[in-house]
């Protein structure tokens, strides 16, 4: 899940337009099928398949083959020593009872692996942080892993394959994007790695089952129109239904729009004019990303204030602060995160569709 | 501003026996140029990301009448073009100034450090006074452009002599290139990851909203009013210092006006849109091609080229990348580098 606002180093290196575009590029192909409810639901062709350990207790499963984008890769033995390299791969172990040995980060002071759903998997103190998007090899091996994860945040066929000399390598299931794992497919892939394939789908069925019951409670959200948008000064971005952010909304019953849909495809966000603001203004719900420290300073914009959506109050305001915990659980959406995120985020909806511009806590 | 250069010096090349002709064609040329313009500001009004009908336009602009029209013509493309043709005129207007000024044909208004002053200043802003508002940036902009322009011209007078021209653009990109690490330095150790600066970087008019054309129209109408007052002094400045003086022109004074103009100028111009580099440079060469190296014509006809140059390329960054927007700063490098390297082929660059 690398975030295209949220990456100045890069945002320097490439200028804007170039960094979206190479963004864009890089989610081009994004080929998930992702509708209503049924975002974590694998594509049927490239189900994540481990071989061996169907129905068996985990102990006497090894050793494992896991398939991914890359290919199989056999574990040998139960990994003691885990790096969970891709951004959000701690929180599937942590969730499993296992503690990786390092995990990654952008390492940035903007950002911080540790959530409040995670941080018991880390009873000793913090995890050392490795930068994921510029893989440090000689760091992973000199801590002399036994498997590396590497299922979100995206990783390069070299990448992988260099860090295949150090130890076993899980890469992104077939057919994800590196953008947008659901919770599903992140878990199980990441649990058949373990030898724990049957447990992660339980855990997986709980989030879902969660899911189910927030779609049971408020029956009226099914069919309203919801987005996830971002507006900074002179800037406004529109997030495809696919990106890991809306699959919250989608999965808690709310519709992205036919137009919408069409505009972003399969991109993760879309930059739109101003003009164009009423194609996300119209709709039912809006969760508005910004800055940290801006959202009154957004709220005050004249184009942005005369929106339906923000007149109305039906808008959630907040920010990728990492303090904003719940931006990251959406934006996670992991098998931990997703239940943060239904905790604090269903109030937020139901104030906002009652006309309370809420704001999110850490906003 | 005949108390700055007291001798007006007669266009080199205007024929003496046939001034009048040639003045009288330059007026029709100027009116020409302001017909264009305002062809450009219809269009501007008329056409956008937002596909309305011109009569849907018409009566958004005319009787308001509420809703997502009124909102489109009347907060977005009205205020728009404003600061569109501001921007323009200002940033070309500081060119042939600063061209002028410093007798360098590749002068343009980021010589003096002016962008890289006001960058600055808005990132420190954004990185430590929270400031997340285009309205806000102004001040900061202004202040920026004012601080680095005073830090240039005080650089650049040091040691013997006077400021020399050559000097002033040593120190001008000494300057640049210190506040442009600092500007770096900044954004990439600041916690906040800068979308609102990085958004205006760029250099485009998609945020502008009326209050920033407001807060900023006094310094591009005091900078405006200064330097084609120049005009004159420009004329004599351009036969070199000593032979200005010569001729009675108090050469450190035209230039510190000249300067003000342009910091004035730059820093407002900047402000709104963000740095545009290429305005600057190749609309002062485009006028100086067919009204020759009179800075009495040369200025006024900067200023409605690089509006039309402006607005017009507003108008095509808004439709080519629908539903997003290229930025204006794009689109005029993109229309301004073929046409620059078209003159430069076509006829020697007018000399300075």
């Amino acid at each position: 899940m690398r975030h295209p606002h949220a990456s100045p180093l890069r945002a320097q290196g490439l200028g804007r337009r170039g960094f979206l575009t190479a963004m864009g590029g890089g989610l081009a192909a994004v080929a998930v099928a992702g509708c209503t409810n049924s975002a974590n639901d694998p594509p049927a062709s490239a189900e994540p398949t481990s071989k061996g350990t169907s129905g068996t207790e985990p102990p006497s499963a090894f050793p494992v083959t896991v398939t991914h984008k890359f290919g199989e890769t056999t574990i040998p033995a139960a990994p003691q020593r885990i790096v969970a390299l891709g951004q959000t791969d701690c929180d599937p172990l942590v969730a499993l009872g296992i503690t990786p040995i390092a995990i990654g980060s952008f390492v940035e002071d903007w950002y911080d692996p540790i959530h409040p759903w995670n941080e018991q998997g880390f009873p000793d103190g913090r995890p050392e942080e490795l930068n994921f998007v510029e893989v440090d090899f000689e760091k992973v091996a000199a801590l002399a892993p036994d498997l590396i994860t590497m299922v979100s945040g995206g990783i390069t066929k070299k990448d992988y394959e260099t860090l295949s000399k150090i130890a076993p390598v899980v890469a992104v299931p077939e057919g994800y994007t590196d953008s947008a794992v659901p919770y599903g497919p992140h878990t199980v892939v990441i649990g058949q790695a373990v030898g724990r394939e049957e447990e992660a789908k339980a855990l997986v069925a709980e989030v879902d089952a969660a899911y189910a019951a927030v779609r049971e409670a408020h029956p009226d959200w099914a069919g309203l129109s919801a987005i996830h948008a971002e507006a900074y000064t002179g800037l406004y971005q529109v997030l495809g239904r696919n990106a890991p952010r809306t699959t919250f909304l989608t999965s808690s019953g709310f519709a992205t729009t036919p137009d919408l849909d069409e505009l972003t495809g399969d991109k993760y966000s879309l930059e739109i004019s101003a003009e164009q603001l009423d194609l996300v203004g119209d709709l039912d719900l809006v969760i508005w990303t910004t800055d940290p420290g801006a959202v009154a300073d957004i709220q005050k914009n004249p184009v942005i204030k005369r929106l339906a959506a923000v007149q109305e109050g039906h808008s959630i305001w907040m920010t990728y602060d990492k303090d904003d915990e719940f931006f990251w659980a959406m934006d996670c959406n992991t098998v931990l995160s997703g239940p943060y995120a239904i905790e604090h985020g269903v109030p937020l909806v139901e104030a906002a569709l009652a006309g309370q511009s809420p704001l999110s806590e850490g906003a | 501003m005949t108390t700055l250069g007291q001798t007006v010096a007669r266009p080199p090349d205007a024929a003496p026996s046939a001034p009048g002709r040639r003045r009288a064609s330059l007026v029709l040329a100027l009116f020409v140029s302001v017909g264009a313009l305002l062809v450009v500001v219809v269009l501007s009004i008329g056409v956008g990301s937002n596909n309305l009908a011109p009569s849907t336009v018409w009566n958004a602009l005319v009787h308001g009448g509420g809703g997502e029209a009124e909102l489109i013509v009347r907060h977005l493309r009205v205020p728009r073009t404003a600061a569109g043709v501001m921007v323009g005129a200002a940033l070309g207007l500081a060119g042939a100034l600063m061209q002028s000024l410093t007798r360098n044909p590749l002068a343009d208004p980021g010589l003096l450090g002016v962008n890289a002053g006001a960058a600055f200043a808005i990132v420190v802003a954004i990185a430590y006074l929270d400031v997340h508002q285009l309205g806000e940036y102004v001040w900061f902009a202004l202040i920026g452009a004012g601080v680095a322009t005073v830090l240039v011209y005080v650089l650049g007078s040091t040691g013997r002599g006077a400021a020399s021209p050559v000097r002033l653009v040593l120190a001008g990109a000494a300057v640049t290139a210190v506040l442009t690490g600092a500007t770096s330095a900044v954004v990439l150790t600041n916690g906040i990851a800068f979308n609102g600066f990085r958004a205006w970087s760029v250099g485009s008019l998609d945020a502008v909203t009326s209050d920033v054309v407001w807060q900023v129209l006094p310094f591009v109408v005091v900078g405006s009013v200064l330097a084609v007052a120049l005009g004159p002094a420009l004329n004599a400045i351009a036969l070199g210092d000593q032979l200005a003086a010569a001729m009675g022109a108090k050469v450190a004074r035209i230039r510190v006006v000249g300067i003000l103009a342009t910091t004035l100028l730059c820093g407002a111009a900047t402000a709104v849109a963000g740095p545009i580099t290429f305005i600057g440079l190749v609309v002062p060469h485009v006028v100086r091609a067919f009204t020759g190296p009179d800075n009495r014509w040369i200025l006024p006809f900067s200023m409605v080229a690089g509006a039309i140059l402006v607005l017009a390329s507003d108008v095509i960054g808004r439709v080519v990348l629908w539903p997003s927007e290229l930025e204006v700063s794009v689109v005029t490098a993109v229309i301004g580098a073929p046409v620059f390297i078209l003159i430069v082929r076509r006829r020697r660059l007018a000399q300075l």
